[in-house]
């Protein structure tokens, strides 16, 4: 029966694309076309995705895509960051929302969506595009490849340091029938250059999020990006990021998640250059039947790198986390230094956690280190607090802010701290109250 | 103030306390020594609260069944337990954590929650009270801190509180000496003939700085032996054989 459904998809992708004719990025979807048909979407029998289950995905339309949003019915104003200087683009079900968004473009910088950059600044869009997300390398990003409409791109030319943070909304809705999105996305900090941007998603209504973000961190350059799905309904995403790092230069991740759905994030870095920094930081809390799983990659190609990691998850009755992290060190990445930790608290015994740290080591002249820790609330600490005046429920939510507020104090920008700790402290108090 | 009388306590099926008798009136600092295992800091759990124990007998405080009462209450009501192993908490600053606790404190006794300035104005006072680095105030509770820092910051928080029942238990272990005269000069000063004090000990070495008016020696679960600060020395003397001797004897 799949396989009947599968073939009868591949004809239709291959029909969809013949009727989109001459367009800039027809090689590379005909690309994407031969690998989806050659790879098809990943089930539980494969290694990465053997906790999640994604059955329910494999039924839905890919090329019923998601319906058009009247966008004078969005209001933004709920989702904004207060006291935050931003340029703000808004994707709304994968299509630009001009009459939402500012547009952003000088001679040495692009904000705006990828149909416009593909207009304006061809050039470095054409040479870093597919470049990393590559299509042979999963179903998910083959169909990406095959059917994104639009998405944003971030260009800063040499030695170009934005003064503005880039705020992507991504909200999406789906009905029924057409509950698809497919966002491709594009980040090039070319050498020199310092961008900083924060993606948000939210979902309206349940839908299907499959997006792809390639990030191209150029010599010296630096790139900080947040991914927050913190207003996240009952939806699904699977999000995929790839970052290319050049010599001295510095990736900063956090990826803060709550708020209900089914959640995938691919994150991987690889470094191209000696001296590169990456910072992966993370933070999930859910509960219900809600699904969140991390799988990153820091990929040490060269000697002299260093990569940090710090994840963090507070799991409650029926929620399913997982924490998939990987540090591949290659035979000339000596001098690697690559650390690693995974902290996970569980406050129902119907709550669940795969933690799954893995190290690669091929180089012999490094320093890694991996911890993987899940248990209750500490009883000790605990004891602590009550032992001193301060109740029982008062005592659990100081502490799981506190565990959790690890991960949002390594957030740089001030006004985003504030916002995040702002709703941790809501995040908390549902959890509780569903505990 | 503290009555305590018949007190039992089990823990996972093994009986620890065995039947404690203990009066303790406002003014007067009672030493609780004992060897490794008599019972001692389960007596100042059971006191404070902690879950797990299985408890028999009678605690009343100031009237009231303490046994009755979860820990946070009890603390309203004005006991105090220094740890023997105070617990680092990531992520929470002193100067927030008692800032909850007085105020939760004051809520129950119907004050209104303090005022910033006068509560940094207390910390200031009180972190004096105890030599305790100003610069600690921000730094999460007890994580990094020195063995003598924890114990410190424990008479400090007590100097915070305010409580009228102290118990130190073994606030003295791991402490050097000039560590020790300094928690055991806090302690001196925060002595009134309101509140009243419960020194665990191992050793008599802090009750030459903090000088009781009784001293019991716990021994399987039991109080075998009273006395005045005398008994003290006699224990450092002779160790804790004889008493065993003497209450082995007996049965």
């Amino acid at each position: 029966m799949e396989n009947v459904l599968e073939h009868t998809l591949a004809d239709r992708l291959t029909a969809h694309l013949a009727s989109l004719g001459e367009q800039p990025l027809a090689a590379q979807r005909q690309e994407a076309a031969a690998a989806f048909s050659a790879l098809g979407l990943p089930d539980t029998t494969h290694e990465d995705w053997k906790y999640t289950n994604l059955t329910d995905v494999g039924r839905l339309d890919p090329l019923a895509g998601a319906p058009v949003i009247d966008l004078s019915t969005i209001e933004l104003g709920p989702y904004r960051i207060a006291g935050l200087d931003a340029v703000e683009l808004v994707f709304v079900n994968g299509r630009f929302a001009p009459s939402l968004s500012q547009e952003w473009h000088t001679g040495n910088q692009f904000a705006g969506s990828l149909q416009h950059a593909l207009v304006q600044i061809p050039e470095p869009v054409l040479a870093h595009l597919g470049q990393y997300a590559r299509v042979c390398e999963e179903g998910f990003t083959a169909l990406n490849t095959l059917l994104a409409h639009d998405g944003f791109v971030v260009y800063g030319a040499k030695n170009e340091r934005w003064d503005k943070t880039v705020v992507v909304y991504h909200l999406s809705t789906g009905t029924k029938e057409q509950c698809w999105t497919n966002t491709r996305n594009l980040v090039v900090a070319e050498a020199g250059c310092d961008v900083t941007i924060i993606e948000k998603y939210i979902s309206l209504s349940p839908v299907f999020d499959n997006d792809v973000l390639e990030i191209a961190v150029g010599a010296n350059a630096s790139v900080q990006h947040y991914k927050l799905q913190t207003r996240y309904g009952d939806a699904w995403h699977n999000g995929t990021t790839r970052v290319q790092q050049e010599r001295d230069s510095q990736y900063y991740n956090a990826t803060i998640s709550w708020s209900g759905g089914r959640v995938r994030n691919n994150l991987q870095a690889a470094h191209a250059g000696q001296h590169c920094e990456t910072n992966f930081y993370g933070l999930y809390l859910l509960d219900h039947d809600n699904l969140i799983d991390n799988h990153t990659l820091v990929d040490h190609a060269m000697p002299n790198c260093y990569s940090n990691e710090l994840y963090k998850g507070i799991v409650g009755a029926d929620g399913k986390a997982v924490f998939n992290g990987k540090i591949l060190v290659r035979p000339d990445a000596q001098k690697t230094n690559a650390y690693q930790s995974n902290a996970n608290i569980l406050l129902a015994d119907t709550g669940t956690i795969n933690a799954k740290p893995e190290l690669e080591i091929f180089a012999d002249d490094v320093k890694c280190s991996h911890g993987a820790t899940t248990g209750q609330l500490n009883q000790d600490e605990l004891f602590y607090l009550k032992a001193r005046g301060i109740p029982e429920d008062k005592a659990r939510t100081i502490l799981l802010t506190a565990f959790a507020g690890q991960v949002v104090e390594q957030v740089r920008i001030p006004a985003l701290r504030d916002d995040l700790l702002e709703q941790l402290m809501k995040e908390l108090h549902h959890l509780q109250i569903e505990f | 103030m503290l009555s305590i009388k018949n007190l039992r306590a089990s823990i996972d099926g093994k009986q620890i306390l065995k039947g404690i008798n203990l009066e303790v009136k406002p003014g007067e600092v009672h030493a609780i020594m004992g060897p490794n295992g008599s019972g001692k800091s389960t007596l100042s759990s059971v006191i404070a609260g902690k879950d797990g124990y299985e408890v028999s007998g009678n605690v009343t405080f100031n009237g009231q069944d303490l046994l009755e009462l979860a820990p946070e209450v009890r603390a309203w009501e004005g006991i105090f337990l220094a740890f023997q192993y105070p617990v680092e908490i990531p992520g929470v600053s002193i100067t927030n954590f008692m800032r909850t606790c007085i105020n939760e404190q004051r809520k129950y006794r119907k004050l209104p929650e303090m005022d910033a300035s006068s509560f940094l104005k207390l910390m200031r006072q009180k972190a004096a009270l105890v030599e305790l680095d100003e610069s600690l105030m921000k730094r999460s509770v007890n994580q990094g801190f020195s063995g003598g820092e924890k114990k410190r910051n424990e008479i400090f928080q007590l100097a915070m509180l305010e409580p009228s029942l102290a118990i130190l238990d073994e606030t003295d272990s791991g402490l050097d000496i000039d560590a020790l005269r300094i928690v055991a000069g806090g302690v001196n000063k925060l002595r009134t003939e309101n509140n009243a004090f419960l020194v665990i000990t191992h050793y008599q070495r802090l009750l030459d700085y903090i000088v009781p008016d009784f001293v019991h020696v716990l021994y399987n679960g039991q109080i075998v032996k009273s006395g005045t600060k005398e008994l003290a020395y006699e224990l450092e003397e002779k160790g804790y054989d004889w008493i065993k001797a003497e209450v082995n004897a007996a049965v």
